[in-house]
């Protein structure tokens, strides 16, 4: 019975992929590979931010760092043009997370903690705001690999097959106030009497998370996560002083990273070496607001999305072990009828990765784990209602259309990601 | 508008960036124009340096370059009558976005000039870009976009007749 539950569990992969501490698309190679379907699973310093209840399964201290590298095939396609725009763009980025059981008594080993950092390959943070509402916007790619995350983490094992967690993401946001100042005389050419003084912070935002993890048989085990939504701005008063006019005017930059999510999972062994594991995620992705935090307007507000991922890992004699996963993730992007031109579709994710534990092949007290992922959107298109739109020019007669989307688009896009993950065992098992 | 902090060393001062001005007369066409109305880009006003406040042109900041780009599929031609042209390459009107006028176009089949005519299909906006060079090395793209006006209740364009 339960290796027919195992092998009729239909498995899918990755929805909105986190890294080590949250950054999207730079998970560690096995969270990855098992489709990021690991709440119920227990924990490795690569899950600290998915579920921290994992983290009081801890058996031993260990060090992990890697990288991955993503090329995203984006184009979109104005009804009617001869030829698509491509968006398509590279990216990468760089981790290390660490954890460990607390050192001493009995009681103090059931306490696990950690840490982790992702590190992007290219900007420390990227906020794309347009200046024009109607600009094409890909909120799953354009901005949300581009950013400095961090996590910590402490888990529990409470009663014997009971664990908790909890902890914070840490993610950066701006304040650059600025000061622009005309000094007349100051300089020969007017150009240098223009003074500007920036006075740029980066300060931290944090999310709380929380995590249980229980297994009350051996072959199955069972999780529930809540992480809130996690939010970068850039924000500030920029005030112009020129002669006796003096013009100020406060900014804030939004940007969503990954909205509050909760997420049900279960794992299921049915051998000592297959396990199988399934993540139902809700996200509310209805609490998206545009670049500038506002909520968008009822009828293309993003709509909550519920996605379900789960990965199969095989392990093989002598350390080795094969990953993979298959998903769907349904788009919160409403068909795009208005002012807006938001892009993505519903996606399907494939995943597949492999793991080679020296300890077991070499007694080296280290592994290293690999994998690749594609990630499909179907193609999103989108008719224009021409009421819905904003009159361009008020100033001229009648109704002037200048959107970017008009009178219709279609899109769609394509991910290729290949990552690789070094873990160190430290002191060995406790 | 893009906030980002990159972790890339800077490799020396940046470079004197132009001025890029369009202005589009008329900025918008009726729906369903069919290439009827002539429509003139103007980028006299760009300059090799971008100012803060305006200053005479310097005679030292050398020389600036323009390149002309649109959305949609860009045809080269003019109307011998309404109604009534071919395209420069044999090819009819109606398969085209965007008709530049010939004299905007030079030797090699590029559109290089501080002025550009064109006309439009009329059945959607037509995005103009316009990318500013200067000898000094420093680029800036500004974009205007041609809108569309709808038609009234009557069918009728509401927009002003042209002079």
């Amino acid at each position: 019975m339960r290796r027919a539950l195992a092998i009729t569990a239909v498995f899918f992969a990755s929805p909105l992929a986190h890294a080590a501490a949250g950054a999207a698309f730079g998970e560690t190679s096995r969270v990855a590979a098992l489709g990021d379907a690991v709440t119920a699973r227990p924990g490795d310093p690569g899950t600290l931010e998915l579920n921290p209840a994992g983290l009081g399964d801890s058996k031993e201290a260990s060090f992990l760092f890697g990288g991955h590298a993503d090329y995203v095939s984006q184009w979109m396609q104005r009804a009617g043009d001869p030829a698509s725009q491509d968006r398509s763009r590279g990216f990468g980025g760089f981790y290390l997370a660490a954890a460990t059981p607390l050192p001493g008594p009995a009681w103090a080993r059931r306490v696990g903690v950690g840490f982790a950092l992702d590190m992007p390959a290219q900007y420390l943070l990227h906020l794309d705001i347009p200046v024009r509402a109607d600009q094409p916007i890909a909120p799953t790619y354009d901005s949300r690999p581009d950013r400095l995350a961090g996590a910590f983490a402490l888990g529990v094992k409470v009663l014997p097959r009971v664990e908790l967690g909890a902890g914070f993401a840490f993610t950066p946001s701006l304040a650059e106030p600025a000061l622009i100042t005309y000094h007349a005389g100051r300089a020969p050419n007017v150009n240098g009497n223009v003074e500007v003084r920036i006075d740029t912070t980066l300060d931290t935002q944090v999310s709380p998370y929380l995590g249980l993890r229980a297994q009350p048989f051996d072959w199955l085990a069972l999780s529930l996560v809540w992480r809130d939504a996690q939010i970068s701005r850039a924000s500030g008063q920029q005030t112009t002083s020129a002669a006796g006019i003096s013009a100020a005017g406060p900014f804030n930059f939004y940007q969503l990273w990954d909205p509050a999510t909760v997420v049900v999972g279960t794992a299921f062994f049915p051998t000592k070496r297959v396990s199988l594991s399934l993540d139902v995620a809700w996200q509310g992705w209805s609490q998206f607001h545009d670049g500038f935090d506002q909520p968008l307007p009822g009828a293309i507000q993003f709509h909550d999305t519920v996605t379900v991922s789960s990965g199969v890992e095989i392990d093989l004699p002598r350390g080795v072990a094969l990953r993979g996963g298959l998903a769907f993730e349904p788009s919160p992007i409403p068909e795009q009828t208005g002012e807006t031109n938001y892009l993505g579709g519903n996606a399907l994710t494939l995943a597949l990765g492999a793991g080679f534990d020296f300890r077991a092949l070499a007694k080296l007290p280290f592994a290293i784990d690999a994998h690749v992922r594609l990630r499909g959107e179907a193609a999103e298109s989108a008719t224009k209602i021409a009421s819905s739109l904003p009159d361009a020019d008020p100033q001229l007669a009648g109704a002037q259309i200048d959107n970017m989307g008009y009178p219709g688009f279609r899109s769609q896009a394509f991910l290729m990601e290949a990552g690789l993950t070094a873990t160190i065992f430290i002191g060995g098992r406790r | 508008m893009t906030v980002g902090i990159a972790c890339v060393a800077c490799s020396g001062p940046p470079k004197t960036v132009p001025a890029a001005i369009v202005n589009a007369t008329p900025s918008s066409v009726c729906a369903g124009d069919h290439f009827t109305t002539s429509i003139h880009l103007d980028s006299s006003g760009s300059s090799p340096v971008l100012t803060l406040v305006y200053s005479p042109p310097d005679p030292d900041a050398g020389a600036i370059h323009f390149a002309w780009s649109f959305s949609g599929a860009v045809c080269t031609g003019i109307a011998a009558s309404p109604g009534d042209w071919t395209t420069l390459g044999g090819q009819p009107a109606t398969s085209c976005d965007v008709l530049i006028d010939p004299s905007s176009v030079d030797a090699l089949g590029q559109i290089t000039g501080t002025d550009v005519l064109l006309s439009i299909a009329g059945d959607r906006p037509v995005d103009v870009t316009l990318v500013v060079t200067s000898d000094a090395g420093g680029t800036l793209t500004a974009r205007r976009t041609i809108s569309i006006t709808q038609l009234d209740d009557a069918g009728a364009c509401p927009l002003p007749k042209a002079d």
